[in-house]
């Protein structure tokens, strides 16, 4: 492989994997992928020395800037991030298409470099771990390639000739050896990252949260015309539980969410005016089941933590911040039951519950003997009973002729359950994009649609029947990974249902979506399952907690084995062994600086020079010193005859070592070899021979 | 002080470390990456931090590593001179047996009249295991005297060019050899010396006109030179072989003023201008000799001559006065007469400089 080929091409990997680190997060505008044409365009254009002109490259930094800027206005500083990305991303591409020379490749790099930080923030999953492996490997495969590159061009500048394409063509200098070496580099750097990482104390303050995650999070209203939150929330995990059964998964698990309680022309959204009813009017109905069952959330939400049901305790364990160290505090419950934090969450949190299951199963159990009211609480019913002017004139008789001549509540809930179960499908199109009426067209054109459609249909003609209700958004289902007995909920989890309300009881959750059975992790899913839960425990989660956690292992394990070592073990083995080891480390130093190490090497006849030169000099040859330089250091205090000799010997020995292409001893100067080797062993110290340290 | 006593020290040791731009950028991604990791608590910033400062380490131990299997020796230039490149020969030795070494440098400190300088051979992209490099190492002296080939230095930027690593090879004992003065246009001079000295007759074959010997044909001889009447009377061609043309002996004398008004560049061209007219002369068939500050070399021909004289004159203490030296009648003396002096007694031909002037 040429070094010019062998650079180009870990230059393009490092370059695709950096840009990966940030577009993998999810959390950059999808247009942005198109960046990852570049720096294969970018080596495409090397290869017939071709670069984009500095105006245009200058052209397209200040338009990623305008458009980092245009997001940072439009969303806030919580994008700050996200706009500095797409801004890097730009003058990225810029410098790829107009790179000349190879500093300009390494100004890409520390691009680059920038990049895979900015994807810390905004790409926290597994598949940043992956993608940062690749990186340092191709990154120090592009350094290493790209220095050699740089020495080259230097040296083609000073001598003004061709040597620099000679020296990009050039197949002996990128070898196995040299994919070799860089690989062990890239690993040595990796270990070396490792240990750093688990040994660098988190002491750090946590007082400068960097902001930068938006996907994934759940929707502050219920969007009929949007993309439907099961396709919006991607495949990211976010959630896991423990400590809930598995038949309690079969039965379908409703981790709850944000509440939907304000209906108007444009569908459900989160209202500010709860604070005006009575708690307690607001609260879940109690459920028959409780548990107590641990959750890992990554920050989906502001402050809400997800729960399966009514909380009777709750505890923070770790996290809710970036810094993993740093702990949330929870505020309690607020007034429509769900768990509340302290401040918003920008790190993954865990916590534990002890609380009801809320789920459907519990609500025709609970609720079946409950008589519908003939009158509500005024505010109550003025706030989840409220349906807006302009909803469809056909819905509330559709609500009536189904459900409107049943006496309990549960009745009324059943059969437009029913309805909506038996006569609707489930489909993550949007047939009914572009209508006026997305609601009229689900209910009475098209009957397919997602989650927020049967939701929003289910709250609607609840109401229309005088039963109080509210959309709730959350994640339902999940899967079951068999191995630590977890439920795992992605984004595709993301569910809305509805809760409707008994007086004098409370709020019972109710689904009128066809729901999907749980499935079960196997095979690959389950594998990559349980690779993300280890990124997500001991490396995304990884604090001081963990570290004194391993510093106690580590001095108990220490304990453990004085004491197991003063008691049984036997020290001989142990000793021998370490003796072993000790021999063979001091062998290999040993024969790695002896001197003897290059005669060993040396062939029989320069062997017999080397060794007439130190039997005269009485001294051993020191490694700088020529055999020419030895000979001439010599000749003053010898007799003639012994210098004539050593002259003869020194002459083949050049003639041999110097010759163009190594020429070899042909077989005819053998026996004169040996006569010239004979009188070399004959050569002793006569006269003014000289002493040690005459070298 | 403290500034001085660290440059001193940091000159001697036997590593010196230099942050390249890149590497300076880099130091600085580490330490913001660093506060913000410690700052945030972001663990996957921590990683990043790492790669970066695991990378600074890496390159550390990886470019020691090529320094260490590379010893290197030098040998003397075959001639320096002032303004013009001078090749200082290295040989580098990669003793390791199965590491290559990557991007190499390799140069030579040489200690100059005027200060120290720094020899730089070809870049090495690649020296094999085992394998032996002859480089040259080039650099301009600007001024005669002696050079002393003071270290050998190995010099990388690899592995990732954040750094350059140097390291001393060998300090080489005593190899040091002289800058001949600066070699000047002196043709016209040299021309009009010869003209006032004018040619003898050598006794060998040359291409002169005076009658040398005669002998038989051979193929490739002129025609012309065939002598017709001897030819007709012996039966076989003969030809004719005529004496050489050459050059008297003459002593070119450099008359150097004391005056510390004078100024030393003024010196320094004089001293230039009789080492050309020595090497022209000789080139013509002169044997020239020198008469300068306290140095004199006889009249003899020949490049060994040469060599001889330009030797003289880079060793040349201007300062000393002019030996003292008893004259053959047949040597013709010329004089190069320097601003502020005169000439001395009994010289044939007087050669004043111009005036220097200081530009």
């Amino acid at each position: 492989m040429s070094l010019r080929f062998a650079h180009e091409l870990g230059f393009a990997l490092a370059m695709s994997l950096a840009l990966l680190s940030v577009l993998l997060g999810g959390e950059l505008p999808t247009e942005l992928w198109g960046a990852m044409a570049a720096p294969w365009l970018a080596m495409l254009l090397r290869r017939h020395d071709l670069a984009a002109s500095t105006p245009l490259g200058t052209v397209m930094a200040l338009a990623a800037f305008v458009w980092g800027g245009l997001i940072a206005i439009e969303q806030g500083l919580d994008a700050s991030l996200v706009a500095a990305a797409i801004a890097l991303v730009g003058i990225l591409v810029a410098r790829l298409m107009t790179r000349r020379t190879p500093s300009h490749d390494l100004q890409a790099l520390v691009l680059s470099l920038l990049l895979v930080f900015a994807g810390t923030v905004l790409h926290q999953q597994f598949t940043y771990g992956l993608v940062f492996v690749f990186y340092a490997v191709t990154v120090t495969w592009a350094l290493v390639t790209r220095q050699l590159v740089e020495g080259a061009a230097l040296e083609g500048w000073r001598r003004g000739d061709a040597s620099f394409d000679q020296a990009l063509a050039r197949r002996d200098v990128v070898t196995p050896t040299f994919f070799a070496v860089t690989a062990g580099v890239a690993v040595v750097i990796l270990l070396a990252t490792s240990l750093l990482f688990v040994l660098f104390p988190r002491v750090g303050l946590g007082g400068l949260g960097l902001q930068g995650r938006n996907s994934g999070r759940l929707p502050t209203s219920v969007s009929l015309l949007g993309v439907p939150r099961a396709v919006q929330g991607g495949s990211q995990v976010v959630a896991r539980l423990r400590g809930v059964s598995y038949r309690t998964f079969l039965q379908g698990l409703y981790l709850r969410g944000s509440i939907y309680d304000h209906l108007d022309a444009a569908g459900f959204s989160q209202s500010n005016t709860l604070g005006t009813l009575r708690p307690t009017r607001l609260a879940l109905a109690p459920t028959r089941e409780q548990a107590r069952y641990e959750v890992y959330l990554q920050p989906v939400t502001d402050q809400v933590l997800l729960s399966l049901g009514p909380v009777v305790e709750a505890q923070v364990q770790s996290g809710g911040y970036a810094n993993p160290s740093a702990r949330a505090r929870l505020i309690g419950v607020g007034p429509t039951g769900e768990l509340l934090s302290m401040s918003p969450l920008t790190g993954p949190m865990r916590y534990s519950i002890f609380g009801g299951l809320a789920a459907p199963r519990a609500t025709m159990v609970a609720e079946v003997l409950t008589p519908a009211p003939a009158v509500l609480d005024a505010a109550l019913a003025a706030h989840f009973l409220a349906l807006p002017d302009k909803v469809d004139p056909r819905i509330a008789p559709l609500a009536q002729q189904l459900a409107g001549s049943l006496p309990t509540l549960a009745g009324r809930a059943e059969a437009l359950r029913k309805y909506l179960l038996t006569g609707f499908t489930y489909s993550l199109d949007q047939p009914n994009a572009g209508t006026a009426d997305p609601l009229a067209a689900f209910l009475f054109d098209d009957r397919r649609g997602h989650c927020e459609y049967f939701a929003t249909a289910f709250a609607v003609l609840l109401r229309a029947v005088g039963v109080p209700s509210r959309v709730v958004g959350g994640y339902q289902g999940g899967t079951w990974d068999a191995k630590g007995e977890v439920v795992v909920f992605t984004g595709a989890n993301a569910h809305a249902w509805v809760e409707w309300y008994a007086p004098g009881v409370g709020w019972f959750v109710d689904d009128a979506t066809p729901a999907a059975d749980g499935a079960t992790l196997s095979g690959m899913g389950a594998l990559l399952e349980r690779l993300r839960r280890v990124w997500d425990d001991e490396v995304v989660d990884y604090g001081l907690d963990q570290q004194l956690e391993l510093l106690n292992g580590m001095v108990g394990s220490f304990q453990h084995a004085s004491a197991l070592s003063t008691d049984r073990l036997n020290w001989r083995p142990l000793a021998g062994g370490l003796g072993a080891l000790l021999a063979l480390v001091f062998g290999w130093y040993v024969s790695r600086h002896s001197e003897a190490r290059p005669r060993a090497r040396l062939a029989p006849f320069t062997r017999s020079l080397v060794a007439a030169l130190e039997r005269l000099a009485g001294a051993p040859l020191p490694p700088p010193l020529t055999l020419r330089e030895a000979v001439q250091r010599l000749s003053a205090s010898l007799p003639p005859s012994q210098v004539a000799t050593l002259q003869a010997a020194l002459a083949i020995y050049e003639a041999r070592r110097f010759a163009p292409g190594g020429a070899v001893a042909p077989s005819s100067a053998a026996a004169a070899d040996r006569q010239l080797m004979q009188a070399l062993r004959r050569l002793r110290g006569v006269g003014a021979a000289p002493t040690i340290g005459a070298w | 002080m403290f500034a001085r006593l660290w440059n001193r020290i940091w000159e001697r040791a036997p590593r010196q470390l230099r942050f390249t731009r890149a590497g300076k950028v880099l130091v600085a991604i580490a330490l913001a990456a660093g506060l913000a990791a410690m700052n945030t608590g972001n663990n996957l910033l921590f990683f990043g931090w790492g790669m970066v400062l695991s990378a600074i380490v890496v390159s550390g131990v990886l470019s020691e590593a090529t320094l260490r299997i590379l010893h290197g020796r030098a040998a003397l230039p075959s001639q320096a001179r002032v303004a013009e490149v001078t090749h200082v020969p290295l040989m580098v030795h990669n003793v390791s047996r199965h590491m290559p070494a990557y991007a190499v440098e390799l140069s030579a400190e040489v200690r100059l009249a005027d200060g120290t300088t720094q020899a730089a051979a070809p870049y090495q992209l690649r020296i094999a295991p085992g394998a032996e490099s002859a480089l040259y190492a080039q650099f301009v002296p600007m001024k005669r005297g002696r050079c002393d080939i003071v270290h050998i230095i190995a010099k990388t930027a690899y592995p990732f060019g954040f750094f350059e690593k140097s390291r001393r090879l060998r300090a080489p004992d005593a190899l040091y050899f002289w800058c001949f003065p600066r070699a000047i246009d002196v043709s016209a001079l040299a021309q009009t010396v010869a003209a006032r000295l004018g040619e003898v007759s050598v006794p060998q074959v040359g291409a002169g006109d005076d009658f040398f010997s005669l002998r038989p044909f051979r193929d490739g001889d002129d025609l012309r030179r065939i002598h017709w009447r001897r030819s007709a009377r012996s039966g076989r061609l003969v030809v004719i072989e005529t004496e050489s043309q050459s050059g008297r002996e003459l002593v070119l004398e450099l008359c150097l003023s004391q005056d510390p008004a004078v100024h030393p560049e003024a010196t320094e061209h004089a001293i230039a201008t009789l080492g050309s007219l020595a090497e022209e002369l000789i080139g013509r068939g002169f044997r020239v000799g020198i008469r300068a500050a306290g140095t004199y070399v006889g009249p003899q021909g020949g490049a060994r001559q040469r060599w001889e004289i330009l030797s003289a004159l880079a060793k040349l203490d201007a300062a000393k006065p002019l030996p003292v030296v008893h004259f053959a009648a047949t040597m013709a003396r010329v004089a190069l007469v320097g601003e502020g002096a005169l000439a001395p007694a009994g010289t044939d031909v007087v050669l004043p400089m111009a005036p220097w002037v200081v530009t």
